[in-house]
């Protein structure tokens, strides 16, 4: 059983759009 | 349907804000649990052969079992339906539980074998977008089986850390 994680600036820098992966969920996101 | 058991529906909290538009998209709507999502969900769990994360016993169970285990978890967490909008079928499901008091939240997420999985990464970043606005969480955990490589792959994808692992989990 694997644990992972994913802290509070971690997830706003993601719905900033930043990096590759906020990147790519803004664009699902937006579709 | 046994009558005894409540109204089966998610956290109502949760579920209107999770459903309240921002987690709509193309493929997938984020949804409470409905009384006929219970056979699809029902079935998932006694086609495979593993031991599931969440029993102690092992698989196939009674349907009256994994109902009851369901309704359980609808009303002690953020039981969470991944809805396909073509079909109006689940699709997967997420089920989170805050813990305020320690400013995190963990969940896990199943989505069956053949599911798309750029619905997948959708649905949980929804999902740990929605925890994070709800709650004063520092931090969101997900548990997954490391032969799990779907959900692995999901969760490494959608920016997740790997912090760790439980030995002899089952």
């Amino acid at each position: 059983m694997y644990v992972y994680s994913l802290d509070r600036s971690a997830m706003e820098s993601l719905e900033r759009g930043e990096g590759r992966i906020g990147r790519l969920l803004a664009q699902l996101s937006t579709h | 349907m046994n009558e005894a058991m409540p109204p089966l529906t998610a956290d109502g909290r949760a579920s209107q804000a999770i459903t309240d538009g921002v987690t709509e998209h193309p493929d997938v709507v984020l949804d409470g649990l409905r009384d006929d999502d219970l056979p699809a969900l029902c079935a998932w769990f006694n086609n495979i052969d593993e031991l599931h994360f969440w029993t102690t016993r092992r698989l196939p169970r009674p349907y009256a079992d994994l109902e009851a285990d369901i309704r359980d978890r609808c009303r002690v967490g953020l039981f969470t339906v991944i809805r396909s909008l073509a079909t109006g079928e689940p699709c997967g499901f997420l089920d989170g539980k805050v813990r305020e008091l320690h400013g995190v939240a963990e969940f896990e997420v199943y989505l069956p074998a053949g599911s798309r999985l750029r619905s997948g990464l959708v649905a949980i970043y929804r999902f740990v977008s929605h925890l994070f606005a709800s709650y004063p969480l520092r931090k969101v955990y997900c548990q997954t089986y490391a032969y799990n490589s779907r959900v692995v792959h999901l969760l490494e994808a959608s920016g997740f850390v790997k912090e760790g692992c439980f030995k002899e989990f089952t």
